[in-house]
């Protein structure tokens, strides 16, 4: 055995130095092409060297290495002189593999110590982080030299076995690509997980096949090949992939009630049920959830995400992903979906001509009221001047259920919006012009006659009224992180603006449905104001100090709190994480106070820092979003239930 | 028409109806062969024959498609890692590593074979005069065959297989190959099994002789048996030549002016009674040298086969 | 003349089949890698198929010498009564012949396929790959070619023609920064137009692989059947 290590060491150690070598005159080149500005070349780094030599270097040293596998010997006459002794075909196989994965490792090392160091010499300012994973090169590299190997006990001819191992490495990175789309939903580090095995699969079945070819070898014929190769060739096409693909379904496509956050939270019109957006990392994990905010009863419905209620309450209208099986959609696109839930039957709905070049709607805004909605998706313009600025985000606006018709259109770089007047205008906020738009049913959109908004401003519209107000710090922080807040009130009937300013870290500010009422809320205080006067009806109402930390928040922050007015207007909600409380800024006076304390703070991983939401369900039921928990509880407290997820439903008493 | 000699041994090498195809073509056909211990014998046959098949199917580096085999009591298809650690075997222009010097090549080759004595190994080398330090590639084709040799004879094998270890060498190198394998010879209970094209030097050593034609095994006897029973007849006839002349095993006729010369190869007194009869005045019995016999078995044979065809 | 010529298509038929069918398989991977962006997966796909290029360059060269060096015909094919340079000759036709038919099999079937599949692809949005690999293929070759004039065998003259062709190309961008260091130095001129760098490094190539493949038939002719020089032995 020592003898057969020995002899294949020798004939192949030369092959070490290839890659380093060719590793170093690339960066060499790289560098000097650079210098010279010629062919487009970019500056030495080490991730285009590391490239170049994962995905061409190491594979073709690899195949150089694997087809010493028989070819050689072969071509060269002294197979029979090798295989007339009495040396065991596994023993044979088995010392010609222990000597090539070690020069394998000991070549792709030393390429790449010395692409490191010659990169570290060469260029400005190197990075050393590197685009594509290493692993998996690593293993596919081992996949070109096992069908390398493969080809080289089949054939006599090296440069065939050099050709065919080529082909064979490709053939194992195509599969591992097609496999990686479905394989990209399972998440990382599992995807990664999954690649690396298929290709080791591979190595495995190539280097297996060789084996039993060489123990079927015969001096002076080529009979007992054809075997084990079909059989390598249906593990490898068909039945690897298939695995793979069972595995990614079983994975993958049932339905994930074991819940990882809540995305979207949305109560039905008339409160009776609540439909809900269930997340992980990847849309194709989102499910959306009906859950019966009496009887707490839920069940999955659909994959999808960005989902909104019709007027009425019959239907759901959601953004997925999901193509055949329940796999996502092979060209990754995003359609519109509506969905009767009584029914549990949903339909793809068929937009209209996008803008630009591979649009996707991506999120839908349903009024509660109105019968407009809005569409705001991604595109890629057609013009190469415009695609040099990147992806593009459009609104359109439709009457709900005529989609083939859109109402008008905005085109544009981010998009906030935000519902006025009955629905039947959208305002947006465009940051990179500093402007808040409004986009209406007759399609027509105007810029609002605001200050120039900053970044960090915001634009807020009343649901049912003409009220559209701009928040807008000025962005110079004094030592205690406050700046200067401009909260301006817009009538976009007649035209009257009012403003006002507030000092504080941030500022969250909620136009009542009616418009007649704003709701400030800074760190740990609430203030209502008239918004006809723009004077403080009622507060500042204290929260909590700003140094508290006991539950949970992060120091200096405040108390972390919700804010929701009824949909008359009548009330707002202010629910933190020590109590509830119910205004009334008519009667200027709080109506109800209960302590929130029972409700634990979970110390879930999934979601460390988060802020509590609420919701209106009926006159005097609430819906409250604690972290991943739903929670229904009658305004003076009492009823306490939580309702989602499944399994941890309860009632405190 | 095999029958055994010396001891009642079993065969060291014994095949049943050996057969092998390569596609359509019938390299090797229902061979039965049975080569006894310590022997050495002979294995003739023109190129093309099946000589290499047969050798190749005996140390398992062929299947045999029909038929079986047993080469020192083991079976070459299963068992021929360890039937290959007791034979010594030498091919025809054994091609080795170039890269290797003689000596990186005994050193490789002598960790296969448990039973390699280096003293041996060392004493070869002297007498055949190879420089270890030579690169294999630049060796000539006579040096290429002894180290071929002494890489077979240093582990003191069982039995020897020379599969036309001696095609391109000079007579000098091929007395110092014939020298060596006596020596084996003359070692107790060594067997040699040796294929060869050259007739007369086989002659010289072969105790047993085998001949193979176009696959198929024509005869298998001791050499001495090939001897007495493959004779010459020259018949002199004072009148005509008869037109059809019948002495059993005959293997060749040629008709002169006023002789006849019969080859025939089961030469007895019912042969002569038979060639007696035909008229002739006068009767010569001619011993043939091993290379006439062979020439004329295998001759006979494709006349054989002609006059086959003539009558279907 | 016509002889060799045969044999050697003989020998290199497979490989005619080989090299385009990587480029092929190539470009379908990178199809498979971005299903929904198909005139980009198309471009890319095309890219990918021309970078295989320069590898089946570098098999196809080592067939000058080595391989039937390394077989034993070397002294059968030298002991013909044929001029050396004919030999040569009529080696490396065949070679940039199959090279030649190989990349344009693949080009075609390649193209034809982005044809269907994406029709409105802009294919040639960015040549600068394209022309990088056919840089590639023509030091590659020239390179390997000339390895295997003086090697025994094929797996180092691989591995050699690849280095060989990686000097090559380090030393055609080097004289073209020269070129350019000695234009802004002489002229003034800062700039060098697109054109003029392509044509440059065109004839750069060309020049080098001239004096390759002129160094490779001068190995040829001189070469005698059982001379182990310092190179064959080494190799």
């Amino acid at each position: 055995m020592k003898a057969l290590l020995w002899k294949e060491w020798r004939e192949t150690r030369l092959l070490i130095l290839v890659a380093p070598v060719a590793s170093a005159i690339i960066v060499a080149v790289f560098f000097v092409a650079h210098l010279s500005r010629a062919m487009a070349v970019p500056p030495v780094d080490f991730r285009l060297v590391m490239d170049v030599t994962w995905v061409a270097i190491w594979p073709l040293s690899a195949v150089l290495v694997g087809a010493g596998m028989l070819a050689n010997e072969r071509e060269r006459g002294t197979h029979a002189f090798l295989f007339s002794h009495p040396i065991g075909r596994v023993r044979l196989w088995t010392a010609k593999v222990l000597v090539h994965v070690p020069i394998l490792g000991l070549t792709m090392l030393l390429s790449l110590g010395v692409s490191v160091s010659a990169t570290l010499l060469v260029s400005a300012n190197p990075r050393l982080e590197a685009k594509s994973d290493p692993v998996i090169f690593a293993f596919l590299t081992l996949g070109f030299y096992a069908g390398a190997a493969l080809m080289s006990s089949v054939t006599s001819r090296v440069i065939l076995a050099i050709g065919g191992g080529i082909l064979v490495g490709l053939v194992q990175y195509g599969i591992m690509q097609a496999l990686s789309w479905p394989m990209a939903f399972v998440g990382i580090p599992h995807q990664d997980l999954m690649c690396v095995g298929v290709l080791a699969g591979f190595a495995v079945v190539a280097l297996w096949t060789s084996l039993r070819v060489l123990m079927r070898d015969e001096v002076g014929s080529r009979r007992g090949h054809a075997r084990p190769l079909i059989t390598a060739t249906i593990i490898g096409l068909i039945a690897l992939p298939t695995v793979v693909l069972a595995a990614t379904y079983l994975c993958l496509v049932r339905p994930r009630t074991d819940v990882l956050y809540l995305q979207q939270v949305v109560p039905s019109p008339d409160g009776a049920r609540i439909a809900l957006v269930s997340g992980g990392n990847n849309p194709v994990l989102n499910w959306i959830w009906l859950v019966d905010s009496g009887t707490g009863q839920s069940e999955p419905l659909w994959r999808g995400f960005s989902m909104n209620w019709s007027p009425d309450g019959g239907r759901l209208a959601f953004v997925s992903n999901e193509g055949f099986a329940g796999f996502p959609r092979s060209d990754g696109s995003h359609r519109l979906w509506i969905g009767d839930w009584r029914a549990r039957r949903r339909q793809e709905v068929q937009l209209p001509e996008l803008p630009g070049y591979a649009s996707q709607p991506w999120g839908l805004l349903c009024p509660p009221a109105g019968e407009t909605a809005a569409v705001s998706g991604l595109y890629i313009p057609l013009d190469s001047e415009a695609r040099r600025s990147g992806v593009r985000h459009f609104t359109m606006l439709f009457r709900f259920g005529e989609w083939n018709r859109p109402l008008g259109a905005l085109d544009f770089r981010s998009s906030i919006k935000q519902w006025a007047d009955n629905g039947t205008q959208l305002v947006h906020t465009d940051h990179s012009k500093g402007e808040v738009l409004m986009l209406s049913a007759d399609g027509k959109h105007r810029v609002l006659p605001f200050s120039p908004l900053p970044d960090q401003g915001y634009a807020i519209a009343s649901e049912a009224g003409p009220m559209v107000a701009a928040v807008s710090g000025s962005g110079k922080k004094d030592s205690e992180l406050r700046q200067e807040w401009r909260i301006e009130v817009l009538n976009i009937r007649n035209g009257l603006k009012r403003s006002m300013s507030v000092n504080a870290r941030y500022v969250r500010a909620r136009l009542s449905p009616d418009g007649r009422w704003l709701a400030i809320g800074v760190p740990n205080a609430v203030t209502i104001y008239s918004v006809d006067s723009m004077s403080p009806r009622m507060g500042p109402l204290a929260i909590g100090s700003l140094h508290e930390a006991d539950r949970g928040e992060l120091a200096g922050e405040g108390v972390r709190y919700a804010l929701a007015w009824r949909r008359d207007s009548q009330y707002l909600a202010l629910a933190s994480t020590r109590t509830l409380r119910i205004l009334d800024p008519s009667a200027g006076r709080c109506v109800s106070e209960t302590s929130l304390s029972w409700l634990s703070i979970p110390q879930s991983a999934s979601r460390p820092y988060w802020w509590p939401q609420v919701w209106w369900l009926s006159e005097d039921k609430l819906l409250v979003q604690w972290a991943d928990e739903l929670w229904t509880l009658r305004t003076d407290g009492t009823e306490r239930r939580c309702i989602f997820p499944p399994k941890r439903q309860r009632v405190v008493p | 028409m095999t029958t055994p000699v010396g001891d009642k041994a079993a065969p060291v090498i014994e095949t049943k109806g050996l057969s092998r195809r390569f596609g359509r073509h019938e390299a090797v056909r229902g061979l039965d062969l049975a080569v006894p211990r310590g022997s050495v014998f002979g294995f003739l046959g023109l190129n093309g024959a099946g000589k290499t098949t047969t050798i190749r199917m005996l140390l398992g580096l062929l299947r045999p498609t029909d038929g079986s085999a047993s080469v020192l009591g083991m079976d070459p298809a299963n068992d021929g890692v360890a039937i290959r650690q007791r034979v010594g075997y030498v091919a025809e222009r054994q091609k080795m590593y170039d890269w290797m010097t003689v000596g990186e090549t005994i050193g490789f080759v002598k960790s296969f074979y448990p039973t390699w004595k280096d003293a041996l190994a060392d004493d070869l080398l002297r007498r055949f005069g190879l420089d270890p330090k030579a690169k294999m590639g630049s060796l000539s084709v006579g040096m290429n065959a002894k180290v071929a040799l002494l890489l077979a004879l240093a582990h003191e094998p069982e039995l020897l297989i020379l599969d036309d270890p001696t095609s391109g060498l000079d007579v000098v190198v091929r007395r110092e190959f014939l020298e060596s394998i006596v020596q084996v010879i003359h070692e107790a209970g060594r067997t040699v099994f040796f294929s060869s094209h050259f007739v007369h030097e086989l002659e010289r050593v072969a105790d047993w002789v085998a001949i193979i034609h176009e696959g198929r095994l024509v005869a298998s006897q001791s050499l001495s048996a090939w001897r007495v029973r493959t004779k010459r007849l020259r018949l002199i006839f004072d009148g005509q030549v008869p037109a059809q002349v019948s002495v059993p095993g005959r293997l060749s006729t040629r008709r002169h002016e006023h002789e006849l010369v019969v080859t025939t190869q089961s030469f007895d007194d019912a042969a002569l009674q038979s060639a007696r009869a035909t008229g002739a005045s006068s009767i010569e019995v001619l011993d043939l040298s091993l290379e006439d016999i062979f020439v004329e078995v295998v001759g006979g044979q494709s006349h054989a086969s002609v006059a086959v065809e003539r009558m279907a | 003349m016509r002889a060799l010529l045969w044999k050697e298509w003989r020998e290199k038929r497979l490989l005619v089949v080989l090299a385009p069918v990587a480029s092929i398989l190539g470009f379908v991977v990178s199809l498979v890698q971005s299903p929904h962006y198909l005139d980009r997966a198309c471009s890319d796909g095309l890219v990918v198929a021309s970078l295989m290029w320069p590898v089946f360059a570098l098999l196809i060269g080592a067939g000058m010498m080595a391989n039937e060096r390394d077989r034993g015909t070397h002294p059968f094919l030298l002991s013909q009564p044929i001029p050396r340079s004919r030999l040569w000759l009529a080696k490396l036709t065949a070679q940039i012949a199959v090279l030649c038919i190989g990349m344009l099999i693949s080009v075609g079937v390649c193209a034809g396929m982005s044809a269907f599949l994406a029709p409105q692809a802009v294919l040639m949005r960015d040549s600068s790959d394209m022309r990088l690999s056919a840089f590639l293929t023509v030091n590659f070759f020239a390179g390997a070619v000339l390895v295997s004039s003086f090697s025994a065998r094929p797996l180092i003259t691989i591995a050699g023609g690849l280095l060989v062709g990686l000097l090559m190309a380090l030393l055609e961008v080097g004289m073209l920064l020269g070129l350019a260091g000695v234009l802004f130095l002489t002229l003034s001129i800062r700039h060098i137009g697109d054109i003029a760098v392509v044509c440059t490094m065109a004839s750069l190539s060309a020049v080098f692989a001239v004096f390759a493949l002129g160094l490779s038939r001068a190995l040829i002719l001189s070469d005698e059947v059982g001379r182990t020089n310092w190179l064959t032995r080494w190799s």
